[in-house]
């Protein structure tokens, strides 16, 4: 080579001396992805939250409280609380279920990885076929009916279809893995050494569970929770194909908004009041729990 | 005789096809510093172990009693013991209080009793409570979690104390501090200490009584002067210190010695030990037992074996004279340095030297143990 | 002259298939006059037309018309709007089960246009694409009042009558509908009521009425569908009130008969129930006519009633969106689907009624008597009055 470094070599030299260029260089690309495509939406449905509604859709210039003040009607106070309440029931269920399952696969040995291509295989298939997947297991003449009444359990089929038990075992189903993952991984790095010591020292199983293994797994706890209550809350799909329709949780309004109601500034509004609490619960709930690390020291 | 606080009674152990323990049997004083010895896979942690409790003995694999009575079945909360890991296994999320505080806690101990316990504890092993109290693991120094570790057995004042391997991962210097330290600990609170280690100096420093294992069986039990001096087979002489070996049979009695001639030379060996006519003799002469002479200048009655001597290794307070001797094998002496600089040493690379020694000085060694 | 030849002539120029010169030579070759070519070229092309010579002795008059048509024609074609592009795509988003489905490849094979078909589940889906300008649609199905509203915000093309031959053979009921004066922009596509589906083996009697939905015998057996109109709007209609209402009371009123019903129903689900009607799990369902009649393909014991009261009559209408690349391919397909062969297939596949008087399906639905119009009614735009609906609606669900 003639010359001195070639043009290639010497950016790349530029950026080896300038760490923070380069930091700023490889977050560009995905950061820029986002700036257009999640904050510029986000900031346009928050400037259509205070416009007026247009006639046929879409909006209409104007400034007005309107929609943030309809939001705080006891209809849709009560709509929110609902979706709030079957988010947390999601939660606690997916916690309940998916808990023992992540241990189990953490414990599991060889087979570690094929457990883990079981909870993950599911999710090759859209959520949506898989919902549609439920409903021919759980309606009247569905499988599971079938089944039933063939083995002679049941006089005639058990109305799993179209409840709010449905609903719930739809998202459940749905969102598990969501739990199962990063509990997995928290249980994965403990030490377990740290049980030995711990019964050494004394401790039955039990408190080697309470004392040692869930206070060391809580990370994954707290992301897995975190991982099922968010979407559960937005979620409309479940509830309008397995809950027919009948119960209107917060996402359902929302489509509403943008769909046969045509009211855009109110779906944003809505959109903003239910992220602000979701970010705010949050907030209490990673401030609480450092705070009861904190306690504890 | 003092009382038997662990005892082992011909106890095997197997994983699958690997035999870790083999019909091992031994017993441990009340108050004894008693150190497991060995190389890697030798079984000293699984010993450990069935002592503590996470394994237990096969079937039909013997006996492990604690204060005398049998405990084979018996999970490690249930025996009254305490340990100290490798890894220290602190909680991570527990401070130094909440580390040392948990065994009192599992064991039931009155709650205005703890803090009064944790302070002595930490008093005990000198880690400042004022200072450290509070602390996460993650923010202490390797010797310090050391310490938390060791608190927090102890503050149990457990009768029996399992160690296993616990200096590993601290540097020389504190090494040795700790070493003294565990002793001083032993002697004062009267708890009998179980060590496990594969450095055999440590084992040499600290222990009462040795058992130095080898491929899953005790190749010697004694006292570290007992191992060292009187090692009984091959294998113990070369682990513990340094040993050079000489072979042959023996071929004729004089007086209360044994000749034995061998590929190397020819050597007297003092007649006990059970050599017979013509049988094959090894012995250990470790390499402070030998010395260098001029080969026409050996002093009397001492063995001797000529050769030139290959290199000569500055160790400070010793020298190391690498003598290689006829039959492809060079042989160790230590030699104290009286000085380098004012009185060196007479020999160098190249000379002919002969080794020599007397021939009480030596370990006749079992043979069919490698 | 050869009529079919000369269709088939037609639709080749049309598509570009065939140049001008060639279309005018075996045109006047099959016997055509001048006038009639002349006349046919202004009718599907745009920009300036030559004017045609009589290859020998074509009519008499025939020149002299020709010569007059030929004075005006070094312009702009006799709408004087601008010559559309020639492309070889088309893009359709209409419902779903909406189509025969043989319709659009064969259209591909006669034209050699590429067609992309999409659906959809709801007017609200498809405007809301439109009113944010996605898709690069060509043709959407709007339902009635939707092409109203679709118009107010200028979002259609206005049809280029002359384009489409077929149009005579439309019933002259569907033409000049409320919802689109003259039919400036729409074609009727299919025509349907929304009355109530049920299993015959499984209820004492044909619902007559949508009382039939408070009735608890049939209890969790129920359905109606998931859209505000049609729900409110079957309430508003069993207490003799319009289903275009904004009167605060009559809504109301319907909120508490949907109320009362919603204990007793199932679900709100819409097309997706005939998966249920056929295997059982639902006997009475609110649903469109000829989705029944789909059903009933399924399972022979379903068959279909209008209550008493009355309930809504809808059309579904092609329109082009402004923002359309393909405008020329779109008016093909609309004139396509006029054929009566094609008509007929897309009603004897989707079960609805044709708006093609000249079609000829197997089980034709019979154009609603002046009796049965007389309960049948049409979905307007509500306005501002939106708002209001929703609301309630918003109500009915969560209560």
């Amino acid at each position: 080579m003639s010359g001195g470094p070639s043009v290639r070599q010497r950016v790349l030299g530029w950026f080896h001396e300038r760490p923070t260029a380069t930091a700023w260089a490889l977050l560009a690309p995905g950061g820029l992805f986002l700036l257009v495509f999640f904050v510029a939406p986000l900031v346009i449905m928050f400037g259509y939250s205070f416009m007026e509604r247009g006639l046929y859709g879409g909006v209409e210039a104007g400034f007005t409280l309107e929609h943030y003040a309809a939001f705080f009607q006891p209809l849709y106070l009560t709509i929110l609380l609902r979706t709030v309440v079957m988010a947390v029931s999601t939660t606690l269920i997916c916690l309940a279920l998916g808990y023992p399952v992540a241990y189990t696969i953490a414990r599991a040995g060889r087979f570690k990885n094929a457990l883990l291509f079981l909870v993950i295989l599911p999710f090759w298939t859209s959520f949506l076929v898989r919902t549609f997947a439920m409903i021919f297991l759980m309606r009247d003449s569905g499988l599971i009916n079938s089944l039933l009444v063939k083995a002679g359990l049941v006089e005639e089929g058990i109305t799993m279809l179209y409840t709010p038990f449905a609903v719930m075992a739809g998202l459940v189903y749905g969102f598990l893995p969501f739990m199962i993952l990063p509990i997995y991984s928290s249980l994965e790095k403990l030490d377990l050494t740290l049980l030995e010591a711990a019964e050494i020292l004394g401790a039955p199983p039990r408190a080697r569970f309470f004392r040692v293994v869930l206070p060391l797994s809580m990370p994954g706890v707290v992301a897995g929770s975190l991982l099922v209550f968010i979407p559960a809350l937005g979620s409309f799909l479940s509830s309008d194909l397995l809950g027919g329709a009948k119960q209107i949780l917060v996402g359902n309004l929302i489509q509403n908004q943008f769909t046969s109601a045509r009211n855009w500034p109110f779906g944003s509004a809505a959109s903003f009041v239910m992220m602000v609490l979701v970010v705010i619960a949050v907030g209490i709930y990673l401030r609480v729990r450092d705070a009861d690390e904190a306690r504890e020291a | 005789m003092a009382e038997s606080v662990v005892e082992f009674v011909n106890v095997n152990k197997t994983f699958g096809d690997f035999r870790a323990v083999r019909g091992i049997s031994f017993h441990i004083e009340k108050g004894e510093f008693f150190s497991i010895l060995g190389p890697s896979g030798c079984g000293k942690t699984t010993t450990l172990r069935l002592i503590a409790g996470f394994e237990h003995p096969d079937e039909d694999g013997g006996q492990v009693r604690l204060h005398g009575d049998v405990v084979n079945k018996k999970r490690p909360y249930e025996r009254q013991l305490a340990m100290v890991f490798q890894s220290y296994a602190l909680f991570p999320h527990l401070t130094v209080e909440k580390n040392i505080a948990f065994g009192l806690e599992m064991r039931g101990t009155p709650k205005a009793e703890i803090p009064g316990r944790v302070r002595e504890a930490m008093d005990m092993v000198r880690l400042d409570a004022t200072n450290f109290a509070r602390r996460l693991p993650a923010q202490l120094s390797g010797g310090q979690r050391q310490r938390v570790a060791l608190a927090r057995a102890l503050v149990l004042r457990p009768s029996i104390l399992l160690l296993d391997e616990p200096l590993g991962a601290l540097d020389l210097k504190l090494r040795k501090e700790m070493q003294l330290e565990l002793k001083t600990l032993n002697r004062e609170l009267g708890t009998t200490f179980i060590y496990v280690t594969h450095d055999q100096e440590e084992a040499l420093t600290m222990s009462d009584r040795i058992a130095v294992m080898s491929e899953a069986r005790i190749a010697q039990l004694g006292t570290p002067a007992q191992i060292y001096e009187c090692p009984r087979t091959p294998f113990v002489a070369k682990f513990i210190g340094e040993s050079n070996f000489f072979e042959g049979k023996a071929t004729g009695r004089s007086g209360d010695c044994w000749r034995v001639e061998g590929s190397g030379g020819a050597f007297d060996v003092p007649a006990e030990n059970g050599v017979t006519q013509g049988a094959d003799v090894i012995v250990a002469v470790r390499p402070e037992w030998l010395d260098v002479c001029a080969p026409d200048a050996v002093p009397a009655g001492e063995n001797a074996i000529a050769g030139t001597v290959r290199d000569v290794i500055y160790l400070g307070e010793t020298l190391h004279v690498l003598v290689d001797l006829p039959g492809e094998r060079t042989v160790t002496v230590a030699v104290r340095n009286e000085g380098q600089l004012a009185r060196p040493l007479a020999w160098k690379k190249g000379d002919r030297a002969a080794v020599a020694w007397k021939p009480e000085d030596c370990q006749v060694l079992e043979l069919g143990d490698a | 002259m050869d009529r079919k030849n000369a269709d088939a002539m037609f639709e080749d120029f049309l598509a570009g298939r065939l140049d001008r010169r060639s279309f005018v030579t075996r045109l006047l070759a099959l016997g055509a006059s001048a006038t009639t070519t002349a006349a046919l070229l202004e009718a599907c092309s745009g920009g300036t037309t030559e004017t045609p010579k009589p290859a020998d002795g074509g009519g008499g008059d025939g020149d002299e018309h020709a010569k007059a048509k030929g004075k005006g024609k070094h312009k702009a074609d006799g709408d004087g709007e601008n010559v559309l592009p020639e492309t070889k795509e088309l893009s359709i988003y209409n419902w779903s089960d909406y189509i025969a489905e043989d319709v659009v490849p064969e259209f591909e094979k006669e034209t050699g246009i590429k067609v992309t078909y999409n659906t959809y589940e709801s007017n609200e889906e498809m405007m809301a694409k439109l009113q944010v300008g996605a898709g690069g649609y060509d043709l959407v199905v709007p339902t009635g009042y939707i092409v109203t509203v679709l118009a107010a915000q200028d979002l259609l093309f206005p049809l280029r009558k002359k384009k489409l031959t077929n149009w005579a053979n439309l019933h002259p009921m569907f033409l000049n509908p409320s919802f689109d004066p003259d039919n400036k922009y729409s074609v009727p596509w299919l025509w349907g009521t929304t009355g109530i589906a049920y299993r015959a083996d499984k209820v004492k009697a044909p619902p007559d009425s949508w009382a039939v939905f408070h009735d608890t015998q049939y209890k969790n057996k129920m359905t109606q569908m998931d859209d505000q109109r049609d729900v409110i709007g079957s309430w508003l209609k069993f207490r003799g009130k319009s289903l275009n209402s904004t009167d605060k009371a009559e809504l109301d009123q319907a909120k508490a008969d949907a109320l009362q019903s919603k204990a007793l129903l199932k679900a709100y689900v819409s097309a997706p129930v005939k998966g249920q009607l056929v295997s059982g799990d639902v006997w009475i369902a609110q649903l469109w006519n000829g989705d029944t009649m789909q059903a009933k393909a399924e399972n022979e014991q379903i068959a279909y009633a209008l209550p008493k009261e009355g309930a809504g009559l809808w059309t579904d209408s092609l329109v082009i969106p402004k923002s359309a690349p393909n405008i020329r391919n779109a008016l093909a397909f609309m004139d396509f689907c006029m054929r009566p062969e094609i008509a007929t297939k897309i009603a004897d596949f989707t079960g609805y009624g044709s708006p093609n008087a000249k079609a000829t399906p197997e089980t034709p639905i019979a154009y609603p008597t002046d009796e049965e119009m007389k309960r049948l009614e049409i979905q307007k735009d509500l306005g501002e009055a939106l708002q209001i609906w929703d609301q309630i609606w918003t109500e009915i669900k969560a209560g």
